[in-house]
């Protein structure tokens, strides 16, 4: 028996960095800003991004996450994402819970594409008033992201320009909110007189004159400004320009958008465009099938009983708005909770047609009483007819100051009203902190909305991202008790 | 870079990285008669670090599934795995007041090394300043081995490769053994906290349906030993005298069987420790988040030469 062994390799491989200029390159996939923002075209096209951020996750996309879901009203899906969202219904928040970071990243980046406009806008030429018109959306765009971010975190960054580079990035600390606040009121104030009070054919959707004047409104009843808000919502509520659908249901529709109740919407258009809503198929019950929407549903956001029984008798709200089962092809019914109020048929799942409510008229009668009843309580003023408003349309008999007999009732009766009007709208956590009932109505429902810890006032502002503290950790601190 | 910009990241070049080794193979023909075998051995060892990163060194991190997962730093490893370090569990309540501990730790839950704190010197709190680097996916050597042999016609051939060294960083675990009731389990918990007389394994902590003390974060928990051998392919063949086929109009007739990815030999609890769910970017290497099993493939078939 012969045995050959053969050598055929040694293979000695040392690699160090090759020659500089070899690898060293500039990116040559990404598209450069130095050819863009030169025509009235480009603005359009940077400004309809800067409306495109409205329907990130962080922003309005995944609102539920940060208005609804740390209140009474709904509690998250109990499988996916094993404890984020949990984190933000029972309030024992990780620094690093990724719908923080989402929170920041998306609102941030709605900023920076408004600053970007208002940057370069005036380097193009664009005829007046078009020119104006088109700085107040922005700046209005502008106001609605630092007032989700300024709400949700406290004291922000405030960054009110284009950042040139990285380097200055880590320039900016945390502003006061009350700065931020200013800032927001300022770009409102800006907005007012230049947005028009309506739109037609393709420009339906864009930021009006009432839109900035409502959401002025809403900014100005979160710093307990009353006097202004009360002014500036009646403006709103004397345009002429809204009124209440009779049908509570077909203001959520996906037929009838963008319709007399509109004040302001994220828009959304089903049919495989990629700008459809993903709400209706996140809020259907899980493994439903196509029981109650096309496609199926994520189970998230599921109304809390306590929601559910906080609805009146014969509120016409309520079968509108949640659900506690579902009825299969085959006749047997399943017992699930969820919201009902936006359903559609879509063709691909994630794909409706349902606009997203950020203001509408409902939301400013019912602001505009809460600022009448806070400047002095009427007995059966103004306010009360504010308040009857929306209760007639749900079907519900009128408020008078026999039942509702002083300003602290009143205030019940608003924060009452708003809770079953606008749920499963992102409005229910921020009303309760702004009204400092939120401390006093979670402990009070702890044990059934499963809040184990004691909450507190740093309860009510959220964590700063822990990856934003790491990366400038001189510059950005972290909020009190987290 | 920080995201108030509006911007996650930049692309530029910006770092060095350092990949420095050795490779060796060898190709031997061990018998040549009528009995023939052939062996190829090949190892390979690579050690790999990062020179320099961005203009002021700052380190990168990278999230995957859940956020931040891995820290890439100067003087380290691409994507070094970054969460806690785990001690054990609480055992007790008097274990837990002696140890550091996050704001609503139990007896039961994970007990973390605390490393450090808002001035980098530990502060006896369990929080986002005591992550570390707990692993990464680079192996220490990666080796394969093949042998063929041959006698009269048949054929035998096996591949057997394997890693020795490095981790994984098993996500999906963050899932099967989460505790909280809401989901099916893997039979590991069995063996968790129960109390302080049935304290179980020592690493799981207790069963709670709304998770405390950060157990569920990531830590050394859930990084695995990511070593492995593999017989990656075993094939069987016979070739019919050629004499016999001749008359038939063929050259060779040679029938044959073959199996793909017939064992793995490994401690990984996932089912392939060669997973990496994203590849993506270099920085995130070695993250198993739910990754699918490869298949084990059985081939038979008849080659015809004409």
């Amino acid at each position: 028996m012969r045995t050959k062994i053969y050598f055929t390799g040694v293979a000695l491989l040392f690699f160090t960095a090759c020659g500089e200029n070899f690898i060293d390159r500039k990116p040559i996939s990404e598209v450069a800003t130095t050819n863009f923002y030169r025509t009235a075209d480009d603005i359009r096209i940077a400004i309809s991004g800067t409306y495109a951020a409205l329907q990130f996750p962080g922003n309005f996309g995944q609102l539920y996450v940060a208005g609804d879901i740390p209140s009474d009203d709904t509690y998250p899906a109990v499988s996916g994402s094993v404890t984020d969202q949990d984190e933000f219904d029972k309030f024992y928040l990780r620094t690093t819970n990724p719908f923080l970071l989402q929170r920041w990243n998306d609102a941030y980046r709605g900023i920076a594409r408004a600053n970007a406009v208002l940057d370069r806008i005036d380097g193009v030429t664009i005829s007046e008033p078009l020119k104006s018109r088109y700085a107040g959306e922005v700046k209005f765009l502008r106001a609605l992201y630092y007032f989700n971010l300024v709400r949700f975190f406290g004291d922000v960054p405030l960054v009110l320009k284009e950042v040139a580079n990285q380097q200055e990035g880590y320039t900016y600390g945390r502003t006061p909110a009350a700065e931020v606040y200013a800032q927001i009121e300022k770009d409102l104030l800006e907005a007012v007189p230049v947005l028009d009070p309506t739109y037609s054919g393709a420009n339906v959707g864009r930021a009006t004159s009432g839109a900035a004047r409502a959401l002025l409104g809403k900014v100005y009843l979160t710093q307990r400004k009353f006097p202004q808000a009360a002014a500036v919502l009646k403006e709103v509520v004397e345009s002429g320009v809204y009124d209440l659908l009779p049908d509570y249901r077909s203001v959520f529709s996906p037929d009838n958008k963008n319709h007399r109740e509109s004040v302001f919407d994220v828009q959304y258009l089903g049919g495989g465009l990629g700008e459809g809503n993903p709400l209706p198929n996140a809020f259907a019950p899980e493994n439903s099938g196509n029981n109650v929407i096309a496609f199926g549903g994520g189970g998230n956001n599921q109304p809390s009983r306590d929601l559910e029984n906080a609805y009146e008798p014969g509120d016409l709200r309520k079968a509108a708005s949640l659900a506690t089962s579902y009825t299969t092809a085959t006749g047997s019914v399943v017992q699930a909770r969820y919201s009902r109020k936006f359903l559609d048929n879509p063709a691909a799942v994630n794909d409706n047609n349902n606009n997203f409510p950020v203001i509408r008229y409902a939301d400013v009668l019912l602001m505009y009483a809460e600022a009448l009843n806070e400047v002095s309580y009427q007995p059966n003023g103004e306010a009360f007819g504010l308040l009857n408003r929306v209760r007639r349309r749900a079907g519900l008999g009128d408020l008078n100051s026999t039942r509702v007999p002083n300003q602290q009732a009143f205030r019940d009766a608003i924060l009452q009203e708003r809770r079953v009007e606008l749920a499963f709208e992102g409005h229910r956590w921020f009303d309760l902190v702004r009204t400092g009932k939120a401390l006093e109505v979670l402990r009070a429902k702890a044990g059934d909305i499963g809040i184990k810890t004691t909450i507190t006032e740093n309860n009510l502002v959220f964590p700063i991202p822990q990856s934003q503290i790491d990366i400038n950790p001189t510059m950005i601190r972290q909020n009190p008790g987290y | 870079m920080p995201t108030l910009t509006g911007f996650r990241e930049v692309v530029q070049n910006l770092g060095k990285v350092e990949n420095k080794g050795w490779e060796f193979a060898v190709n031997s023909k061990n018998l040549t008669g009528a009995f023939g075998w052939n062996t190829s051995v090949n190892i390979s060892f690579n050690r790999n670090k990062v020179l320099a990163l961005g203009p002021n060194g700052d380190p990168i991190r990278s999230g995957t599934g859940i956020g931040e997962t891995n820290i890439t730093m100067i003087g380290q490893p691409l994507g070094n795995f970054f969460g806690y370090r785990q001690l054990g569990v609480y055992r007790d309540q008097a274990d837990l007041d002696a140890s550091p501990r996050t704001n609503n730790s139990r007896p039961g839950d994970v007990k973390y090394a605390d490393l450090g704190g808002p001035n980098g010197v530990p502060d006896g709190i369990i929080d986002a300043n005591d992550r570390t680097m707990i692993g990464n996916n680079q192996p220490d050597f990666i080796y394969g081995l093949t042998n063929s042999f041959s006698f009269r016609g048949i054929d035998l051939g096996i591949s057997i490769q394997g890693v020795q060294g490095g981790e994984i960083l098993n996500l999906s675990r963050r899932f099967y053994e989460n505790l909280e009731g809401n989901s099916n389990n893997l039979t590991t918990v069995l063996d968790r906290w129960r109390s302080p007389e049935q304290p179980g394994n020592g690493i799981t902590p207790r069963a709670n349906s709304r998770t405390t003390g950060l157990n569920n974060a990531l830590s050394t928990r859930w990084v695995e030993d990511a070593s492995y051998l593999r017989i990656q392919n075993l094939t069987l063949g016979y070739s019919l005298p050629s004499a016999l086929m001749s008359k038939y109009l063929l050259q060779r007739v040679r029938v044959y069987g073959s199996v793909q990815n017939l064992a793995t030999f490994t401690r990984y609890l996932g089912y392939n420790p060669e997973t990496s769910n994203y590849e993506a970017t270099a920085l995130t290497a070695g993250v198993d988040y739910g990754a699918y099993p490869v298949p084990r493939t059985l081939t038979f078939g008849v080659n015809l030469g004409f």
